[in-house]
């Protein structure tokens, strides 16, 4: 049997649910609508995990996430891979998996997780060209509405945002359905596999934080970053010497 | 396209702000319909759409604005306000038969490009990731709290400057080139840019630091130089590979590796 | 000071927009960008909001497709600066240019947009069987031609494009 949420089966479909909503409206916002960043993985993570039931679970998701993706960006036509779907997805998965193993989110779940869902963000790139042909359709039907003399024809704009909230709806209710198999196998982790686990997300976050100088894309950012370093470190071991 | 009689009759015409109002806020859905040969066009007529009701009286008139505006578009969503703004003043002259209406056309197609350039570069590339990190190197100390960090500082530019935009593009027409001039967008991008790299440099520490303390110089050097050679490698490996490289390696290392 | 010199000729329709200042400038080390055409030339909002995204440092001239001409050829101007980022409209300006002795060792295909004759052979390139048969000429007299919006996508070249253009 696999390991549930404390409700049960019952309380993995609520999960569900609650999941679809957030990372279909995610999925609307992050391009279509509004783009207040509240897709972004430091923001959807730990919302999301509000609404599972483990807000800090979802935040130690949402950093990494978010400082891998963070030069990923939207020049024109050409698209970056979607950190917001692998962040709905990641915490829609792991959040109820750490509830039903009883460990809460921890660093070896989270490091199964990312393995397991990393390519979501470039499927999430796929599904975006995807949506952008079938919203040419949309284009034609409105330049035909409009030269038939239809005022309203340019209303067809807000369906461009069904099968993105759609899609990422139903991709991330199916990572919630998946969790008890991520649980169950938390749960069988024995100390070695737990211990190298540990590991491998610490190298990611090493990861994340490269990535984070290389986002800030000017030819000036690796002397400052390495300066800056190298001043944060020395003040630390000053203040540790002297206290 | 002709000037509707009734408009060169009637003498100037005016947006509401109600129609105004309107108008903003369905360009906050710019790109909901975005698609490869529009680009943002769709969006772009559905927002004015409200402005044209107004000046077009007539559905077969408003019908040939809104396909007029069915043209090629694209900007960064929002820098795309000032446009929208500046387009909404353009029509009323069309409509009060001031302007043929090509010029609203070139207004867009001169503006878009070059306004996408400054937009890609000022919110995507300086103030989101100096906003996000910011908020990962408060994070150890205000927990869930680095959340409103972010948004705080992001939005609060980013709203400020959405409607300013508008606004601007409304009562200035042509003229909110020079308004953007010196709105200091260009010139503040690098500056904040710099601050980013402060803060990345910081996060860097705080995870060699975290990996190094108490008295583990080797877990330290060991974390400092993945960073350093992963940041070297990045932009040939790409962040996938990079990820699923890290994965393994820690899987190795096992927690040795902080 | 290096001396001046043509880093790269691009065809884009929206000829200076993001993804020429945020990805192609660093990646080629550009020191200046000419945009060469006729319209953008002649129109003076278009042209001061140009220079209002162009980051300082950075040479920044906007000439006639024919001026340019001139002053890229053997013997001319040359361009304002060391490893000059050229922009063009259409594929046709990039023929022009050639025609008037302009050496174009590479031409990249950025955006050119949709248009009634036009066929999809990217998510940003549209081309029409004149101009594809105009970057035919140019391959045959020894320009590489290559289709890509940023650098940091895999480039495609004329043989594939021509097999997009096939298919569609």
């Amino acid at each position: 049997m696999l390991p549930l949420p404390p409700g049960g089966l019952l309380h993995l479909l609520l999960l569900a649910a609650i999941a679809a909503l957030a990372g279909g409206l995610a999925a609307v916002e992050r391009k279509g609508a509004f783009q207040f960043m509240v897709s972004r993985p430091l923001v959807l993570a730990p919302v999301l995990g509000w609404l599972l039931g483990d807000a800090r679970g979802g935040l130690l998701l949402g950093v990494p996430l978010e400082l891998l993706f963070l030069g990923g960006v939207n020049l024109g036509g050409s698209l970056p891979d979607n950190e917001s779907l692998l962040a709905g997805a990641l915490t829609a998965m792991v959040v109820p998996a750490g509830m039903a193993a009883g460990t809460g989110v921890d660093a070896p779940l989270a490091a199964i997780g990312l393995a397991l869902l990393f390519p979501l963000a470039m499927f999430g790139r796929r599904l975006e060209r995807a949506s952008e042909y079938r919203n040419g359709q949309l284009m034609e039907s409105a330049v035909v509405r409009a030269a038939h003399g239809d005022p309203l024809a340019a209303r067809v704009n807000l369906r461009g945002l069904l099968l993105p909230f759609g899609a990422a709806a139903g991709i991330c209710a199916l990572a919630v359905m998946v969790s008890p198999l991520l649980a169950y196998l938390r749960a069988g982790s024995g100390e070695g596999a737990l211990w190298a686990l540990e590991g491998s997300w610490h190298a990611v976050w090493a990861i994340a934080a490269a990535c984070s100088i290389r986002a800030i894309r000017d030819h000036r950012a690796p002397a400052i970053a390495a300066i800056s370093a190298a001043g944060a470190i020395a003040a630390a071991l000053i203040v540790g010497v002297f206290s | 396209m002709s000037i509707p009689a009734a408009a060169v009759a009637q003498g100037a015409r005016r947006v509401s702000n109600g129609g105004l109002a309107r108008v903003f806020l369905r360009s906050l859905f710019l790109q909901a319909a975005w698609n490869p040969r529009g680009m943002q066009n769709v969006g772009f007529a559905d927002a004015i759409g409200p402005a044209l009701a107004e000046l077009y009286p007539d559905p077969g008139d408003r019908a040939r604005a809104v396909a007029r505006h069915l043209e090629f578009f694209n900007c960064h969503p929002y820098m795309a306000a000032a446009i929208v703004g500046g387009a909404v003043r353009l029509e009323e002259r069309v409509a009060s038969g001031e302007l043929p209406a090509q010029s609203v056309s070139s207004f867009k197609t001169a503006l878009g490009p070059p306004f996408a350039a400054l937009g890609d570069g000022f919110f995507w590339l300086a103030l989101r990731p100096t906003a996000a990190l910011a908020a990962a190197v408060t994070e150890p100390f205000i927990g869930l709290g680095c959340v409103l960090v972010f948004l705080g500082l992001y939005n609060s530019v980013h709203l400020a400057a959405r409607v300013w935009l508008f606004a601007v593009g409304y009562l200035r027409g042509e003229g909110v080139v020079d308004a953007i001039a010196r709105a200091h967008f260009a010139s503040s991008t690098p500056l904040l840019k710099a601050c980013g790299a402060v803060l990345a440099g910081a996060l860097a520490a705080r995870s060699v630091l975290a990996a190094g303390l108490p008295d583990r110089p080797f877990h330290a050097l060991l974390v400092a130089s993945t960073i350093v050679g992963a940041a070297a490698l990045l932009p040939r490996v790409g962040v996938t590979r990079a990820v699923y490289a890290a994965l393994l390696v820690g899987l190795a290392l096992g927690a040795r590796f902080f | 000071m290096k001396s001046p010199s043509v880093a790269l000729v691009r065809v884009d329709n929206r000829l200076v927009h993001g993804q020429v200042l945020e990805a192609w400038l660093p990646a080629l080390d550009a020191q200046g960008i000419l945009v060469a055409d006729d319209e953008a030339a002649a129109n003076v909002l278009a042209r001061s909001a140009m220079a209002l995204a162009i980051p300082p440092g950075v040479k920044f001239e906007v000439l006639r497709v024919k001026a340019a001409a001139e002053a890229l050829k053997p013997g001319g101007k040359g361009p304002p600066a060391s490893r000059t980022l050229v922009l063009l409209r259409e594929v046709r300006d990039a023929e022009a240019l050639h025609d008037a002795g302009v050496a174009i060792p590479q031409l990249n295909l950025g955006n050119v947009h949709f248009g009634v004759s036009r066929r999809q052979v990217a998510p940003s390139v549209f081309l029409d069987k004149d101009e594809l048969a105009a970057l035919e000429r140019l391959a045959a007299q020894g320009t590489r031609v290559e289709l890509r919006a940023v650098p940091t996508e895999s480039p495609l070249a004329l043989p594939d494009i021509k097999a997009r253009f096939a298919d569609v």
